[in-house]
């Protein structure tokens, strides 16, 4: 048994080319865990920086603004959508929503969408990450070493012989599979392990994305012996493997898009900004007392204050931008069910694509998928909600300028808050 | 001649009998169709969807009642890109680009609203375009069909059999290539079409040129594919690096090209880039204030000029001056910072372009965008015309601010609910609107910026004729 296995670990030793596509594996899982954690290293300084320029830029327009009203509207509050602990194995899609945003007391609706900081040509090739790599690429390395472990012998001629002194033919070929398969999953795992260590990924999520690539290992090689078995020569079984690749990695998941498409179309973004400023500036033009009303319902606890009567109170502007924003809710609310549900349905494509099925999944342990998206974007508007809150009081009572007052911010918070 | 064409028939003969060929050609015809249908219906559905929202925004513009003219710059304005005819044919970047933007006085937005972010992970795959089939997959549908034409032969023996009938080396290569040349030609067809259907929206020229330039990749894969089953050892040896090309080429290439673009030229983040921005406009002063210290070297101008000794004398509205000094000096900051990060995408964009030296996928992708006018550029192009058409109408507004408001009821408006009343302008100023039609470079443009692109083909197709000189000769040899 052993024999068995050691000789065909020495087969595999010999063959350079099979030692150059494992090597080749080897060099890129490596190489994009590598990118992908100096991208989340760079993104780290940039929301560490991002927080120290923002607090003093605040604190600067607290000490200048003359009143409340006018410190709401010039401070802006610092939001991050902090990396995982594994957010390097796989971006997902960090590079497209974006990991900060600097929120104010004004309508939020006009203010969250505000993202565009990728370079729309780099978007459009993806980025080199750990997840494209196992999504991608290691079925291709699989096909390369797996294709010809039947046809290879019967080519040479040594089929008759080895069948003949083997014994057991079966054990031989599972031997053969074994090895050449082990060796590929070490040369796939080995470098996220390292590396996962070393940054401090917890042992649990580590198995976890183990188990991910042992599963698109185990999928392919099950795809590449049904082939390999056929009595087909070595270069038809490797075309129909890669003819199969193609189908499942592009044709689908792009087919897929199509179908979604079809079936449950984006709600409209345009919708939400045009309700949402129409809201806002209208209330410039209608009585006081109409937007006030509309703002004591969603506030009571402001209702007893006094009635607006200059032309301009901070109050009541602060109110209709509330206003605009409770106008908007429900286009924005739907715009956010449509991404879900898109994403819901993308996850039944996967059913069918090994790639996207990889993908989500790492993306997921990573927190770097649309749900994760998502969560960012319900922590901003709980944030946006409290800095509202911490700034009514002062614009309620018509307290006298205090600036020292507002030295201390709202906490965002950074992490999972269920 | 003669013996090229009829090893050509005997090839096409030979496809027609091996099942692989035909599958293989059918299932990309279907494809390439329903790609073509698909982004067809898709980007006439955006174009009509978003010239749609264009109207709503400049009708709800012009049915503003009368106002003060500084509520309208704050009113604003929306502009949407409506994607180009020749999208259609090649989406490029539209998918990971913001459609819209919100136009203000003293800011410049971002475009919001990218399909990217609504699509989730299976946008990152591309979208099934008839440029994605052509760049990617009728590639592969080549190599699978042709990787053995020579290989074939010479296994058989029937090569060295054509060559004692005094067929010469080159018109077996050629005889081949014309075969798979054919291939090409058919799964073109759906590009023709879709081209010809977009050519009188846009331009003969570039539909056609971009029509060549398709033709011109699958020659550069024709010649490839029977250079190196020319110069494989066996068919097996043949398909491996022509697989292993075409995955490099395809698809980790193109991946490739984006970390060494982003890690050559670092670019900031919005965010960062907006907290200089702002640090940058402290100088500037608040246009809103006409007491503003840094207005107070203009204030002497403005004095000196109409021979004033205080702003209340001025037959114009001294407040509605600063507004319009205001914006224009805000507006010099903006576009510097503006143009620094355009410049920036477009340094990237140079680095990843560089990679066409590794992939003639990548060529194409870059020419094909920028003849269709769904590449970087024309988004620029979008965006500075956006900044354009701000700056006309929040600028035309600040004008009216000055010239048809009385200082004194502007001055007190905040307070004194008369003098509000009298700072209202009718609403017929707001027809000052201009349209907003954008449209993709003109033809020449795209033409222009797609030669570099057209050359890298042009050195490849070179690569594969070296090639197939060097698989002649080794055809000739013992």
């Amino acid at each position: 048994m052993i024999r068995d296995w050691l000789r065909e670990l020495g087969f595999l030793h010999r063959d350079r080319s099979q030692l150059a596509g494992l090597a080749l594996l080897l060099v890129l899982a490596t190489g994009s865990l590598l990118i992908g954690r100096a991208e989340i290293e760079r993104q780290k300084n940039a929301i560490e920086q991002m927080q120290v320029l923002n607090e003093r830029e605040r604190l600067a327009a607290i000490q200048a603004s003359p009143d409340y009203g006018g410190a709401a509207y010039a401070s802006y509050y610092a939001t991050w959508n902090a990396p995982s602990e594994l957010a390097f194995a796989a971006l997902g899609q960090r590079d497209i929503s974006p990991y900060m945003l600097r929120v104010r007391a004004l309508a939020l609706e006009g203010q969250i969408y505000a993202a565009d900081s990728l370079n729309p040509e780099l978007g459009l090739s993806g980025r080199l990450d750990y997840a494209f790599v196992i999504a991608f690429l290691l079925p291709l390395l699989v096909i390369f070493l797996l294709h010809d472990f039947i046809s290879s012998e019967r080519e040479a001629g040594r089929y008759p012989l080895l069948t003949a002194t083997a014994g057991a033919t079966r054990r031989l070929w599972l031997t053969r599979v074994g090895v050449r398969t082990g060796a590929l999953f070490l040369c796939a795992l080995l470098p996220l392990l390292i590396i996962g260590a070393a940054e401090g990924v917890s042992l649990g999520l580590l198995l976890l994305a183990s188990m991910v690539v042992a599963m698109q290992v185990a999928v392919w090689t099950l795809l590449a012996i049904v082939l390999a078995r056929r009595d087909w020569s070595s270069t038809t079984i490797a075309a129909a493997l890669v003819t199969v690749w193609l189908t499942v990695s592009l044709v689908v998941p792009l087919g897929g898009k199509l179908v979604i498409d079809r079936i449950s179309p984006a709600a409209e973004g345009a919708d939400i900004a045009l309700t949402q400023r129409e809201a806002v500036n209208d209330a410039w033009d209608l009585p006081k007392a109409n937007t006030m009303q509309r703002f004591f319902a969603a506030h009571p606890e402001w209702s007893d204050t006094d009635p607006v009567t200059a032309p301009f109170h901070w109050k009541w502007y602060f109110a209709f931008q509330h206003v605009g924003d409770l106008t908007a809710a429900e286009a924005s609310e739907a715009y956010r069910r449509s991404i879900a549900a898109r994403d819901r349905l993308s996850g039944y494509v996967s059913s069918l694509s090994p790639a996207v099925a990889v993908q989500r999944a790492l993306q997921r342990l990573a927190s770097t998928d649309v749900q994760a998206a998502l969560d960012y974007d319900r922590r901003i508007r709980n944030y946006h909600t409290a800095i509202r809150q911490f700034y009514y009081p002062f614009l309620f009572n018509d307290r006298s300028y205090d600036a020292s007052a507002l030295r201390l911010a709202p906490e965002f918070s950074a992490g999972d808050d269920g | 001649m003669s013996g090229a064409l009829k090893i050509a028939r005997a090839e096409l003969g030979y496809y027609s009998h091996s099942k692989l060929a035909v599958v293989a050609l059918i299932a990309l015809l279907l494809l390439a169709t329903v790609a073509a249908i698909s982004s067809a219906s898709f980007v006439a559905g955006e174009a009509a969807e978003r010239s749609a929202h264009q109207d709503e925004a400049e009708t709800a513009f012009l049915a503003q009642p009368d106002r003060h003219p500084h509520r309208m710059v704050h009113y604003g304005h929306y502009v949407f890109r409506t994607p180009p005819p020749l999208a259609s044919v090649d989406p490029g970047v539209d998918a990971y680009t913001g459609t819209s933007i919100f136009l203000e006085g003293h800011r410049q937005n971002t475009a919001t609203f990218s399909e990217v972010r609504e699509t989730s992970t299976l946008t990152r795959f591309g979208s099934l375009s008839p440029a994605f089939t052509l760049q990617v997959l009728v590639p592969l549908v080549l190599i699978l069909v042709g990787f053995s034409a020579i290989t074939r032969e010479r296994r058989s023996g029937t090569l060295r059999q054509l060559l004692s009938h005094g067929v010469t080396p080159g018109s077996v290569l050629n005889g081949k290539m014309l075969a798979l040349g054919v291939i090409g030609l058919v799964s073109l067809l759906p590009i023709l079409v879709a081209a010809t259907v977009a050519a009188p929206k846009d331009s003969w020229l570039v539909s056609l040129s971009l029509t060549a330039g398709y033709a011109l990749y699958l020659l550069v894969w024709t010649v490839l594919i029977v250079a190196v089953s020319g110069l494989a050892r066996s068919g097996a040896g043949a398909l491996v690096a022509l697989l292993a090309f075409w995955i490099g080429a395809a698809v980790f290439v193109p991946r490739v090209s984006t970390e060494v673009a982003a890690a050559a030229v670092p670019a900031p983040s919005q965010v960062e880039t907006e907290l200089e921005i702002n640090a940058a406009l402290r100088g500037v002063g608040d246009s809103h204030n006409a007491a503003d210290p840094n207005f107070s070297a203009f204030r002497a101008r403005i004095l000196a000029q109409y021979d004033a000794e205080h702003i209340e004398e001025l037959p114009v509205n001294f407040r509605g001056l600063v507004a319009v000094e205001g914006e224009e000096r805000t507006t010099e900051v903006l576009n510097r910072f503006a143009e620094e990060k355009m410049a920036l995408e477009m340094q990237q964009s140079a680095v990843a372009a560089q990679f066409a030296a590794l992939s003639p996928a990548l060529a194409m992708r870059r020419l094909s965008m920028s003849l269709a006018g769904t590449d970087l550029a024309n988004h620029h192009r979008f965006l500075r015309e956006a900044e354009d058409h701000r700056f006309e109408f929040v600028q035309a507004l600040n004008r009216l601010h000055a010239e048809q408001l009385a200082y004194a009821d502007d001055a007190a408006r905040s307070s004194d609910a008369a003098a509000e009343q009298r700072t209202r302008v009718s609403a017929d100023n707001w027809s000052l609107l201009p349209e907003f039609d954008f449209e993709p470079a003109p033809a020449r443009v795209r033409l222009q910026r797609a030669l570099p692109a057209a050359a890298w083909l042009g050195l490849w197709l070179l690569l594969g004729v070296i090639g197939t000189r060097a698989a002649a000769r080794r055809i000739a040899g013992p």
